[in-house]
């Protein structure tokens, strides 16, 4: 259970209290955004699930048993809907290129982006990347996304996702491995850690 | 190279554990003698360290406080009706569940596998369709049951094919036999739809409009109907409009039988040469409500559910529905297609129920001139973008936010997607502002096309040879 202060929280908005709900949105809002914008690449979408989430969980706390943590409970909602989203889209057979994922290199000349060539070297890594996730499926990317991207400990994506934590160190290994192709491809033979590690020189 | 998948999930997890590759000194002794394996290691590694470096877009303390702000203002707002998002994800029908996972269309086998029994529930068992493999080998099991069927003279259907749908029964027996957490939840329906996001049904046109506009229709050039502007794949692609007015040449045919072939090609050369001569033909197309038909999803969706479909006579679309509203104005005679096929009917009647619900849009409602006014006003900037790459077409689909007219996500499709080009068209939609209405928001739907007088040329030729 979290902490006690966000305990007390819980408490009060399973009693109604708005307020202390929208407390624990401020507390969790940048990683429930992070996750639907890892999930999703997609700005306007990442932001209505992110929203939803929170809705959602709203209408549901009185359900929330406090036997896992509220960042668990919430992870769940919100890959939950951003399976949906991601369901929906291919029903509509239309992408959007705008992908906040990307980063866009920087003006700022203190920072590590100012050499143009490095900046675009990043920025093409982490397309590809951004490519490569995509197109594993929704399991694996879910298991990806929260374990090796937000860090989220192995147990608690089990309690997320609702399986063992043997099963997600399994689903680790196979979306690393398919990551790790997809890669490779993109390089065309080239040195993998090299390249990878070419947006950090 | 080629490495034992044990040792590929034993490095794989040694990263996940508390100190990493070096806490595992055996693995360590396995990656010194073992150059592949060294090689894999250190590609994860690097991958790893990408994916948790991997930085986003910072929002700003101000930024953060106006999205809880946001959230906060919506709590009381009605939600559509979902599977309960609470419960963990459903992921038993993909193809890459580990091993000790069953994968089965069976209900019964997936809720005695030891990983499902967590996460299946009755419903998305009943609704969920198996994976694609699985399908085309429903398929390809089915097809061999028809020829063995028809060869020893027995019933198909009491094959018994090992890939067919759960029954009712099975379905009845698998609710009764799941503990009562898996509890089929009420499938979602209309009804539980919130009233907010049904807008109200659609009205027919005014008298006088109606006319004016079945005349207008009835006396315009195939040129603005567009027919002619981008050619068969400008005109078609990916706009209603256009599709049904293609259709329109036939259904509104009289039935004296098909118009002669001097006569058609007349009407699609004088068009298209129209066409060519008019240097802002796409935009004063657009403007004039024939090259595009933007679509508000929403209203498409519950008027056309809404409003009963005629049982005589299944003539198209728009210039039907406006025909009725004044008779007196006839349709301009267009050839007629004696092979027109039932399945062609029924694809064009379902354009037009969706053209006729917008052209009756709500007062609500943005209605359609004037989102395909924002669209043609965007014109000059999408060609811009597209011309580099030689791309002659695109298809747009951007969400309004009704309270601002401001674009909340914008989507391409077509060869563009995916380009540094398509990146300037989404750049270019986003920006883009509509006129403010009253719902909540809508979807609307375009098909840019830019192509050089030099292409429509050719294009004319083309179609003229293929008549």
């Amino acid at each position: 259970m979290g902490d006690p202060n966000e305990t007390e929280l819980i408490a009060r908005a399973r009693a109604g209290d708005r307020q202390a709900f929208g407390s624990l949105i401020r507390l969790h809002q940048s990683r429930v955004y992070a996750c639907a914008v890892r999930m999703l690449g997609n700005r306007s979408e990442a932001d209505d699930v992110a929203q939803e989430t929170f809705l959602r969980a709203f209408r549901a706390i009185d359900g929330f048993d406090g036997r896992s943590e509220l960042s668990t409970w919430l992870y769940r909602i919100c890959v939950n809907l951003c399976l949906n989203a991601i369901r929906s889209r291919k029903r509509k057979g239309s992408e959007d290129i705008d992908d906040p994922r990307i980063p866009e290199p920087k003006a700022d000349s203190e920072s590590s982006d100012a050499d143009p060539r490095l900046a675009l070297e990043r920025a093409q890594t982490y397309s590809r990347l951004a490519k490569a996730i995509e197109a594993l499926s929704p399991t694996l990317r879910t298991t990806i996304v929260l374990v090796c991207i937000e860090g989220v400990p192995q147990k608690q994506v089990a309690e997320t996702l609702g399986c063992s934590e043997g099963t997600v160190a399994w689903r680790v290994h196979e979306a690393r491995s398919k990551l790790r192709e997809a890669l490779r491809d993109f390089m065309d033979g080239d040195d993998l850690s090299l390249a990878l590690a070419g947006g950090k020189r | 190279m080629t490495l034992d998948t044990a040792l590929r999930r034993r490095i794989s997890e040694a990263l996940d554990r508390e100190g990493g590759l070096d806490a595992d000194t055996e693995l360590n002794n396995i990656l010194a003698s073992n150059p592949d394996a060294q090689a894999y290691a250190g590609e994860l590694l690097a991958l790893e360290s990408q994916l948790r470096d991997w930085p986003l877009p910072e929002r700003s303390d101000a930024e953060w406080e106006a999205f809880a702000a946001s959230i906060e203002s919506r709590l009381d707002e009605p939600l559509a009706a979902i599977d309960d998002p609470t419960l963990p994800p459903e992921t038993s029908f993909e193809a890459d569940a580990p091993a000790n996972v069953a994968v089965s269309s069976s209900p019964v086998a997936m809720l005695a596998a030891p990983e499902v029994r967590a996460s299946a529930t009755v419903t998305n068992l009943a609704s969920r369709r198996p994976a694609a493999r699985n399908k085309w080998f429903g398929y390809s099991a089915l097809a061999a049951s028809v020829l063995v069927a028809s060869i020893a003279g027995i019933s198909v259907f009491r094959s018994g094919s090992p890939m067919s749908a759960p029954s009712e029964r099975d379905l009845a027996e698998t609710a009764q036999s799941a503990p009562a957490a898996f509890e089929a939840p009420s499938p979602p329906s209309f009804d539980q739809l919130p009233a907010a996001a049904a807008p109200p049904a659609a009205s027919p046109l005014p008298e006088p409009q109606a006319a004016a506009r079945a005349e207008a229709v009835a006396e315009a050039p195939a040129a603005d109907q567009g027919f002619a502007l981008g050619g068969l794949r400008g005109g078609a692609g990916a706009t209603g409009a256009g599709r049904m007015r293609l259709s329109d040449d036939f259904d509104d045919a009289p039935p004296s039988g098909p118009a002669p072939r001097e006569q058609r090609l007349g009407n699609v050369a004088a068009a298209t040469a129209q066409a060519a001569a008019v240097g802002q033909a796409y935009p004063r197309a657009s403007a004039e409500g024939a090259a595009v038909a933007p679509s508000v999803t929403p209203t498409a969706t519950v008027a056309r559910a809404a409003s009963p479909r005629p049982t005589s006579v299944p003539t198209d679309g728009l210039a039907t529905e406006e025909a009725e509203a004044a008779p007196s104005l006839a349709p301009s005679p267009a050839p007629a297609s004696p092979a027109r096929t039932r399945a062609e009917r029924s694809s064009s009647v379902s354009d037009s129920d969706a053209v006729r619900t917008t052209s009756a849009a709500a007062p609500t409602s943005l209605s359609a001139p004037a989102a395909r006014a924002v669209f043609v006003r965007l014109q000059p900037q999408v060609a811009a973008c597209l011309r580099p790459s030689g791309t002659d077409a695109v298809g747009v689909s951007v969400d309004v936010l009704g309270a601002t007219g401001a674009v909340t996500a914008a989507r391409i499709s077509g060869g563009a997607a995916g380009s540094s080009e398509g990146a300037c068209v989404v750049r270019v939609l986003r920006a883009a502002v509509f006129p403010r209405f009253e719902a909540e928001r809508a979807t609307f739907t375009h098909t840019f096309v830019v192509a050089t007088p030099e292409q429509m040329r050719r294009q004319q030729d083309s179609m003229e040879s293929s008549f």
